[in-house]
């Protein structure tokens, strides 16, 4: 099931928040965090089923077993050792299930490839949601063994942090750590659910009105003929590409992070206006928060950090990037993504940090989007071959046009979308000045987000199925 | 500690043998798109239909033909014809969700478009088949679609 669809909208989410609160009207007693946690893990299975119903049952052994782990590692505060051997057994049955569906037939195309075997591929399709969903199991264990949270006695609320509806398919990656507090107790006021009202409706808004309008140019450009296209026309194909997976991912996790306020929880930001960033090591601050923030909590500091000379460091930053790729899809393309921003960070730290501060701050600007673009032409396409002739009909290397009647069509088509986008893109929006007055401000919002809701619901009902692209990971 | 023990094997061993079960389904079928198709426009009319090109199933269905393995597509422009027939090999299993959403939302759409003025065309679309299965995903409005679906079975 996905957000921006009428089921959701108009059945599922209005089912759920009445079961969530309207106990609360009828019993103010001990239980009642207990029974919103029972209310939400429910709601959250019976959400994943709707897509996955078989894999349901991986999930939850996965969520049964980790919850021993954790109960077993608290067990043995006074053995070290013993605690260091459960939990390479959770990170290796965690990675291992991971990476049968996700990078098994990865391996074994690979392997037919490299070495003429002729391995019959894997008969599995991809559990959605399984990289968050393990990355925050991941997150739990190792904090419990790191001694920073405590084990989860209760099986249901550790279950509901696994499952929780509002980020289970597409992130953002909660550690523990951030809602441990609240999965015992949390406080809904009117003024923070409203809020959380407002934060998800911009999401929709986000994913419908803005990735899904602008995605269709893209589309239309990536399926058409791609060698003999002018360079103009590429550039703006990635250009709405660029918008489309801002918007998409930016709205699922703004929607993600207002149904979490709605049932009491406060999930940290994804993202932070990522297209003002004026470096590649600024826009990894703005862009996925909280996968970064993973990679450096439970890998990148592991290893060492920055702490241990010049050759570790890049040997770390080689690692982190190539497992940042390698996350987001098994495919060559996803690992030189990946490679190409851990050579970029890469060169930023150790290459050319003294000459970044030296250039103008426009240019920088301008310099971090391209890259940032031309790293978007890997993630988009369907494989490594795709996306180097993608690469080089941008740069004329087709022996194609520089530009053609096609790209002032497109432009023409998709010019006022693309500048409308940018204003909520690079943050112009939100520095336009707001009334001053609460009552004024109150009412402005209100209508904005009605027509928001409005236009998104007509555009749903008129529209066909439109999955999250993050959704494949 | 013993228990707890056990029930962390006991957990190991359920997730080895549910991995097992799901990989031992039924495999994908190796029928190409367009023997399937043949098999079918033998038990249903697709004389007044046309065969579609790419572009076509871009704009009717909005998803991108080069995504799957093979797409044979039959419809016609005329707004009063509702019958098709779509027959999309997959390229992975986890494409054939999305895609029968889709149709299947395709089909409210049309269904709305002909209710209370087009009996014929809203019982046609009524007795719509829809089969997801073995790494097909089959798409028909048809006079026939029990022969459909059972020549569909019979062709995996």
């Amino acid at each position: 099931m996905v957000f921006s669809s009428a089921v959701f909208l108009f059945l599922f989410l209005p089912a759920v928040l009445v079961l969530y609160y309207l106990p609360v009207f009828f019993w103010n007693d001990a239980w009642e965090t207990a029974r919103k946690n029972t209310v939400l893990c429910l709601a959250s299975l019976l959400f994943y089923a709707w897509g996955e119903p078989v894999y349901v049952i991986l999930m939850l052994l996965s969520i049964a077993f980790n919850y021993y782990i954790g109960l077993d590692i608290g067990r043995h505060a006074d053995r070290p050792s013993r605690q260091k051997i459960i939990l390479a057994a959770a990170v290796v049955f965690d990675l291992l299930i991971l990476g049968f569906f996700k990078y098994g037939n990865f391996l074994i195309d690979n392997l037919n490839g490299l070495l003429a075997w002729d391995i019959e591929p894997l008969q599995v399709s991809l559990p959605v949601g399984i990289s968050f969903y393990t990355f925050q199991i991941l997150s739990y264990v190792v904090d419990v063994y790191r001694g920073t949270v405590k084990p989860q006695k209760n099986p249901v609320a550790f279950a509901m942090y696994v499952t929780m509806f509002p980020q289970l398919i597409a992130g953002p990656i909660v550690q523990y750590a951030d809602i441990e507090k609240r999965l015992g107790k949390r406080q809904v006021t009117p003024e923070s659910f409203f809020d959380g009202v407002t934060v998800f409706l911009r999401g929709l808004g986000k994913k419908v009105l803005f990735a899904n309008t602008i995605g269709r140019f893209y589309t239309e450009i990536a399926a058409g003929d791609v060698v003999h296209a002018s360079a103009a026309t590429m550039w703006l194909g990635i250009a709405c590409y660029t918008m489309q997976i801002y918007f998409d991912f930016g709205g699922y996790s703004d929607m993600a992070i207002g149904l979490g306020r709605m049932f009491g929880f406060e999930f940290l930001r994804n993202f932070n206006f990522p297209y003002l960033a004026d470096s590649v090591k600024d826009f990894w601050r703005r862009w996925h928060i909280s996968l970064s923030s993973w990679f450096r909590d439970y890998v990148y500091i592991p290893l060492g950090g920055s702490r241990r000379g010049t050759l570790r460091t890049v040997i770390n930053l080689a690692v982190v990037w190539s497992l940042t790729g390698l996350w987001h899809g098994a495919a060559w393309n996803f690992i030189a993504w990946g490679a190409f921003y851990g050579l970029l960070l890469i060169g930023e730290k150790f290459v050319w940090a003294g000459i970044l501060p030296k250039i103008p701050g426009w240019a920088r600007h301008i310099g971090t989007m391209m890259i940032v673009m031309i790293g978007w032409v890997f993630f988009a396409s369907d494989s490594m071959g795709d996306a180097v002739v993608f690469l080089r009909s941008m740069f004329c290397l087709n022996g194609n046009a520089p530009w053609d009647a096609a790209f002032v069509y497109y432009l023409s088509s998709c010019a006022f979308p693309l500048a409308l986008m940018s204003l909520s893109a690079f943050g112009i929006c939100d520095r336009m000045p707001k009334p001053r007055r609460q009552a004024l401000r109150l009412a402005g919002n209100g209508i904005f987000y009605a027509v928001v809701l409005v236009l998104s619901v007509i555009c749903l009902v008129s529209s066909t199925y439109n999955p999250f692209l993050y959704f494949r990971f | 500690m013993k228990a707890l023990r056990l029930k962390e094997i006991l957990c190991v061993l359920l997730t080895v043998a549910f991995i097992v079960l799901v990989t031992r389904h039924e495999p994908p079928s190796s029928v190409s798109a367009q023997d399937m198709a043949a098999a079918l426009c033998r038990v249903t009319d697709v004389s007044a239909l046309d065969e579609c090109k790419n572009a076509d199933f871009r704009r009717e269905i909005q998803l991108n033909p080069n995504d799957y393995d093979g797409v044979v597509f039959y419809s016609s422009p005329n707004i009063m014809e509702v019958r098709e027939l779509l027959v999309v090999r997959l390229t992975d299993e986890s494409q054939g969700e999305a895609l029968t959403e889709c149709l299947r939302s395709r089909v409210e759409e049309k269904r709305k478009l002909f209710h209370a003025y087009a009996p014929e065309q809203e019982a046609l679309l009524d007795g719509y088949v829809l089969e997801n299965t073995r790494g097909f995903v089959l798409f028909a409005v048809s006079e026939n679609p029990e022969a459909v679906r059972q020549t569909f079975k019979e062709t995996l």
